[in-house]
């Protein structure tokens, strides 16, 4: 067997990937001795790895570049293709134009057909005014929504009209199972054929989380006082949502069809990855990143690549800050508990008001600073968690009108 | 010896044109590549730019057609002549070391002592 360069390099380089067998070693060692070319390259590469960190290769992200290349290679759309293929073969084309406006009539016609006799479009408005009322509730009609459910959101809107309201706490949903409306589903063909795309909004009250899944098999989990805004399918070019208050997406991988995720201000862009947007606060939107690669964008240049384990905080009028984050602190949250590491007392304001409806207020100023530790546990009551911090710092609470009230610890 | 999904692959590229084979090689041999380029050009931005703008070539102009059976070795030798290019044109902007110094015209430096 002649070995040329071709073969040589390509021993070179996955020398480099460490996946070399004995043999092709000993062989790559043989050329070493005797080509000065390959001796030389190979030398270099040597040197190089003892004297490059290896962060260079480590920030790499293959996959995000491939898909800057790929968005260059990408085929044209299907009509320039049609229409290229058609200037090639004209006759063949002229057939194929032919069977096309056949098959394209018929379809009309079966459309009208079946469209006359059904009553499809009745349900798109049923679950348009079935999911609003969740985003208006107060809290007396919020316990409806059950916590802890997974309701799949499947291509038929009756499905989440059915069941959201009527599952009880802690359930799981089978969707198949409990459908009463299966001989009325809305196929995919009849919503495809809807020129607009159908939005469903769906708002969590406090004190409870929610999980949903998008058509697409991304997963949404909500956090308290926080509201999605998303379509039952995604027939363009991306998959929007729009979000306000946090929640945490572990996006189904389509590199082709971008997830992104409007916040008042701010958008993420992923492609299949888990990530946490929280925009409780309107300026201060926090995406943090666990595994995959996301871009924040704020609409202007200055647009941010995320890496795992790191954040970007956004605050309107300043640049992205980014830095890394505690995922103990930052999705905990997702397990139903808030951790404080020397943080400010106050800073449990938010999450008194998300989770437990309470109020926050103190008798000093300078209560408000005192810095806290513990483990707020939205399954306990709150006041194991106030009696902790109370007898750390010296203070004294009442809950009373919806409000904690602290107050110096008298002697 | 060759890896056998090298060559699978290879064939799907050839043969019918696969990006998803084309992706396979890109996936594979990006960072060493990146890596190659970098000690040549001395510069990571421009290192990962200079492999992906090789790759968006190779497939546009069907040069991977023209590969005998080791994709990466290939790529290795394509972007060795691509950095060579490189800094053979970098090379000759750096000024050569001149007797004389620069050749300046007179200018004045500011509006007001411009003599007319």
């Amino acid at each position: 067997m002649k070995y040329d360069q071709e073969y040589i390099y390509t021993l070179l380089l996955r020398k480099q990937l460490g996946e070399l067998s004995e043999v092709e070693d000993t062989l790559l060692q043989n050329v070493i001795h005797t080509d000065e070319q390959v001796r030389k390259c190979y030398y270099e590469q040597e040197e190089a790895k003892l004297y490059t960190d290896n962060a260079f290769l480590d920030d790499l992200r293959v996959e995000h570049d491939w898909l800057k290349v790929a968005a260059v290679l990408a085929p044209k759309p299907l009509h320039t293709r049609i229409f290229l293929l058609a200037k090639r073969h004209s006759t063949a084309a002229a057939v194929f134009i032919t069977a096309v406006t056949c098959a394209g009539s018929w379809m009309v016609y079966t459309k009208d057909y079946f469209q006359t006799p059904a009553e499809t479009p009745v349900y798109s408005p049923i679950v348009h005014r079935q999911a609003p009322p969740a985003v208006k509730t107060t809290v007396s009609k919020a316990v409806v929504l059950p916590a802890d459910t997974t309701v799949h959101v499947t291509t038929n809107p009756a499905l989440l009209a059915a069941n959201m309201p009527v599952t009880p706490a802690g359930d799981t949903v089978a969707t198949e199972a409990v459908n009463p409306l299966a001989g009325k589903r809305i196929t995919h063909d009849s919503i495809y054929q809807s020129s607009t795309i159908e939005w469903n909004t769906l708002t969590v009250p406090p004190r409870t989380d929610y999980r949903i899944e998008l058509s697409d098999g991304t997963e949404v989990h909500l956090n308290a006082s926080s509201t999605l805004r998303f379509p039952f399918i995604f027939p363009g070019r991306t998959r929007e949502v729009y979000l306000e208050g946090e929640a945490f997406f572990t996006v189904a991988h389509d590199p082709k069809h971008p997830f992104i995720v409007h916040t008042g201000t701010t958008s993420v862009i992923a492609l299949g990855t888990e990530f946490n947007v929280n925009s409780y606060d309107h300026n201060i939107i926090t995406t943090s990143l666990v595994t995959g690669s996301v871009v924040t964008d704020v609409g202007d240049s200055l647009d941010v690549t995320l890496k795992p384990g790191y954040e970007a905080i956004y605050r309107p009028g300043e640049r992205f800050k980014v830095k890394r984050f505690d995922e103990n602190v930052t999705l905990g949250w997702r397990d139903g508990i808030f951790r404080f590491q020397n943080k400010p007392l106050d800073n449990i304001i938010p999450v008194m008001k998300r989770w437990f409806g309470l109020k926050v207020s103190f008798a000093t100023p300078g209560m408000a600073d005192q810095l806290i530790s513990g483990d707020l546990d939205k399954d306990k009551p709150v006041t194991d968690f106030l009696n902790d911090i109370c007898r750390e710092k010296g203070l004294d609470y009442k809950i009373y009108d919806g409000t904690i009230h602290f107050t110096v610890q008298k002697q | 010896m060759q890896i056998s999904e090298d060559i699978t692959m290879l064939s799907a590229l050839q043969k019918d044109n696969r990006l998803e084979a084309y992706q396979y090689f890109f996936m594979k041999y990006y960072k060493p590549l990146c890596f190659k380029a970098c000690q040549m050009l001395g510069n990571q931005e421009r290192a990962k730019e200079e492999v992906q703008q090789l790759f968006i070539e190779v497939w546009k102009k069907k040069i991977y057609r023209q590969i005998d059976h080791s994709p990466g070795g290939f790529f290795y030798q394509l972007l060795f002549e691509r950095c060579q290019r490189i800094q053979q044109q970098a090379a000759p902007s750096t000024c050569p070391p001149c007797q004389t110094g620069p050749a300046v015209v007179p200018q004045a430096l500011s509006p007001r002592w411009i003599i007319s």
